[in-house]
């Protein structure tokens, strides 16, 4: 679990390079938000935030572009990603378990490599709802560097309203 | 001298010919002539320049128009001529110049000498003509002295000037020479050259130099080494009279630089808080660099423990809802402890095979692990996601922190840029004042040295002067007792008296002059400028302004303008003195002032005349300065003739309305640049 790299596409891609200071990094023109410091960042707190608010998304297959994780990224973050994983198992509730079953599916499942995979996919969806709750986040009413900064504060503010935190 | 018409016949443009009629009338004293670019108005003042001194500044140095040249046949000839009426001391003068063009068997076109003739009035009606000489190299000489004496060439450049170049007339080094032949200064310079004891090619000295001190060779060496010893006082006079140029330019350098500076002292101020601000922009634009680094730093750091918490909450609600949370061997799985069977042994060491109790108890540490029994694991979980909700707490805090930090940075940021951009505007289009200082330093150096410099060239006047001194002392005391020389001792006794005389009233009348030259410049000035300046004059006659203490700096595109404004003053002056000059037959004798600005502002008007002839006299004014200069001009000049396009008139107009006595227009005969004519209208 978590020990190779990922590969996101089309428009979740996209979007992740919009919130990525590493797209930046990579091209000092594109006019990106950079809110998060690099993708891997995304990628653990957007499933978390698709949880949260019951969002899920299909890979995406109008839009040709893609993001790797690299493997990299992915195995030293290993330790915080499969609490995430099993956060995610623990919490969503789409498909009606009990709390055991929930259990098994997040401790057990891992030396199933068919239910594992499954699981992983329910992961990566709510990875993509995340990603898209993100972007429409950062995008709505912010044009310049100033605005995306802003945004930052006022996402952190209204979750903490949405959830009573 | 006013001029009552010019006639031109084939003159450059003017194909046929032309006569303008100036206005003579004492009030509507204006005359104008509007023309278009090449129509013909720089050509005027040509023709009168070439009419009255030969002088021609075209390229092509014929006059006569290119039409009728190409028209000439073989063998024929055509002319050109300029004929000027023109009053000077209640004489009427006609001054005709008039030069013919042949065409030769081969077709080249030769041009004869001009020939000019001069006739006056009597004032018994009949009309008489200024001789020519019958022999000589110069037939023309008493014509020529006529003319120099109505206005002497040296002169005209000023009565009869082209204003796209007003701006060398003061610059020229023939200024002192104008200016003091104009006075009759010259005349009396000249005569003081030749009485001079210093000079060793002086008539005092050359008396000196008959003086009988017998034939003894040393008493004949003193007299050489009188003369060796003038010789070298004149280069030292020389020296210092350079010297003392050098210094003046750089005093008045410095005056100028000193006005400058202080002019500019809020600039220099402006320019220490502009580089401040620079530096501060540079700073804060790093630390928003930084506290945008922090912030995204911060929260991609820790977003995910806070975004977890939502689901934190959930997930240890299913864990203390399954009860799985048993306590088993942290981080043990239950493949280890059927490992740990298979191989028959404990990790202490205990045969498992042998000891049941043993295995009994391994097995029951099986069932608390993983994957049979989560509880272990879960645990484990438990403690961590509890730990991750207390790393969450600051977080809101952290990034409500950053933010506010950069967002402080991007404010103060703004303020800064503000400021310099309010800077800027302010500093732009002041003068660099750091070089300003720069100059100022090295003209101070230039000064000291050039100071230091005639020091010593006085010390050696001083040492010549008295070398001279006791040489002449001594060849006195070899003068032998004759007739001769009691004679000759005489005679350099007079002109020794003479020079003196000459001296002391060559000083005063030049003082006279300059200050009568200054105080007219600056009152004209000041009428025509609305500005804190004031006109300097030195001994060149070249003047300055000098800006007064607290006034802005002058831009470049200002000073253009100024500096025609300047010449405009120096020009009028210069009228002024020289209308004086006729009204009284002498300035310098006169005790009354020159000045023609009276005490309540109004104009003191006389009788006495001098022209002035402008072309294009405004190129370089704005309109502002146009209606001052307009305004003032007819009042000092008895006579103003414009020559200018319709563009610069308009501005002119108003103030010249009332003064317009009449005007023509010249026009370009079906648009050709080589035929014009010119309608009164």
């Amino acid at each position: 679990m978590f020990e190779k790299g990922y590969v996101i596409k089309g428009k979740h891609a996209t979007y992740m390079k919009f919130l990525s200071a590493t797209t930046e990094k990579l091209n000092k023109e594109a006019r990106v938000a950079a809110v998060f410091r690099a993708n891997i960042d995304i990628y653990m707190v957007a499933p978390l935030i698709g949880v949260a608010y019951n969002l899920i998304a299909d890979e995406d297959k109008v839009s040709e572009d893609d993001l790797s994780i690299f493997a990299e990224a992915i195995i030293n973050n290993q330790e915080n990603l499969t609490y995430i994983y099993r956060l995610v198992m623990l919490s969503e509730k789409s498909v009606g378990l009990t709390n055991e079953e929930k259990i098994d599916r997040a401790f057990k499942d891992d030396e199933e490599p068919e239910r594992l995979a499954k699981n992983m996919e329910l992961f990566h969806k709510y990875m993509r709802g995340g990603v898209e709750w993100l972007y429409d986040q950062f995008t709505e009413g912010a044009t310049t560097k100033d605005d995306y900064f802003t945004k930052i504060q006022e996402i952190v503010e209204n979750f903490k309203l949405d959830f009573s935190l | 001298m006013i001029i009552k018409s010019i006639t031109l016949y084939n003159f450059r443009q003017y194909k046929g010919e032309h006569k303008i009629e100036f206005s003579m009338d004492k009030d509507k004293n204006v005359t104008v002539i509007l023309g278009i670019n090449t129509s013909g108005k720089t050509t005027l003042i040509q023709a009168f320049n070439w009419c009255l001194y030969e002088k021609c500044s075209f390229k092509t140095r014929e006059v006569i128009n290119v039409e009728v040249v190409k028209a000439l046949t073989i063998n024929s000839v055509k002319e050109v001529s300029v004929e000027v009426v023109l009053i000077h001391e209640e004489k009427e003068y006609i001054i005709n110049r008039t030069q013919s063009f042949t065409k030769n068997d081969s077709g080249n076109v030769r041009a004869s000498r001009s020939n000019i003739n001069v006739q006056f009035k009597e004032s018994t009606g009949g009309m008489q003509s200024i001789p020519k000489l019958k022999s000589g190299s110069d037939q023309d000489l008493y014509i020529k002295e006529t003319i120099n004496k109505i206005l002497p060439e040296s002169l005209s450049d000023y009565f009869f000037f082209d204003g796209e170049r007003i701006s060398d007339i003061n610059n020229r080094g023939d200024v002192v020479a104008a200016v003091r032949g104009l006075m009759g200064l010259d005349v009396i310079s000249s005569a003081m050259d030749r009485l001079d004891p210093s000079k060793a090619s002086s008539v005092t000295s050359k008396l000196s130099n008959e003086l009988d001190i017998g034939n003894d060779q040393k008493n004949i060496k003193y007299k050489t080494d009188l003369e060796k010893a003038k010789k070298q006082l004149e280069t030292h006079q020389q020296r210092k009279k350079t010297a003392r140029e050098e210094i003046e330019f750089f005093e008045r350098q410095k005056d100028e630089l000193t006005a400058l500076l202080l002019a500019n002292k809020d600039a220099k101020e402006n320019q220490k808080r502009k580089i401040n601000l620079e530096k501060d922009i540079e700073i804060i634009s790093k630390n928003i660099v930084s506290a945008e680094n922090r912030l995204r730093n911060d929260f991609s750091t820790s977003a995910m423990k806070f975004f977890a918490l939502p689901l934190i909450k959930k997930a240890l609600l299913v864990i203390d809802d399954a009860k799985q949370d048993a306590e088993g061997i942290p981080e043990m799985r239950a493949k280890a402890i059927e490992h740990i069977i298979a191989r028959g042994y404990c990790v202490c060491g205990c045969d498992l095979k042998k000891n049941e109790g043993a295995k009994e108890n391994v097995l029951h540490e099986k069932s608390l692990l993983p994957p049979q029994h989560m509880g272990t694991i879960i645990r484990t979980y438990k403690q961590t996601y509890k730990r991750f909700e207390r790393e969450a707490l600051g977080f809101d805090a952290i990034i409500k922190d950053d933010f506010s930090n950069y967002q402080n940075n991007i404010t103060l940021l703004g303020e800064k840029e503000d400021a310099l951009s309010a800077i800027s505007k302010q500093i732009k289009g002041r003068l660099d004042v750091e070089k300003i200082e720069r100059d100022y330093q090295k003209n101070e150096k230039d000064l000291k040295d050039k100071r230091e410099l005639l020091i010593k060239i006085m010390s050696d006047i001083k040492f010549t002067e008295s070398e001279i001194a006791s040489l002449e002392k001594k060849i006195e005391s070899l003068t032998l007792v004759s007739e001769k020389n009691q004679k000759l001792t005489k005679s350099i006794a007079y002109s020794r008296a003479v020079y003196e005389w000459f001296k002391q009233g060559y000083d005063r009348q030049e003082r006279e002059v300059k200050e009568h030259l200054l105080e007219s410049v600056n009152n004209i000035f000041e009428k025509m400028y609305h500005g804190r300046r004031k006109v300097t004059i030195n001994e060149k006659y070249q003047i300055n302004l000098i800006t007064m203490v607290g006034d802005e700096a002058t831009s470049t595109d200002e000073s253009k303008g100024l500096e025609s404004v300047k010449n405009f003053s120096f020009i009028s002056g210069l009228v002024d003195l020289a209308r004086t000059k006729a009204r009284t037959g002498s300035a310098i004798e006169s005790e009354e002032s020159i000045n023609i600005i009276g005490e309540n502002d109004e104009l003191i008007v006389s009788t006495e005349a001098y022209p002035l002839v402008m072309d294009a006299p405004f190129s370089n004014v704005d309109e502002i300065h146009i209606n001052n200069i307009a305004r003032i001009i007819p009042e000092v000049a008895e006579q103003v003739i414009l020559i200018l396009m319709k563009k610069d008139w308009e501005f002119a107009k108003t103030a010249l309305e009332n003064k317009i006595g009449c005007s023509y227009y010249i026009e370009k005969n079906g648009n050709s640049d080589t035929n014009s004519s010119i309608r009164r209208t």
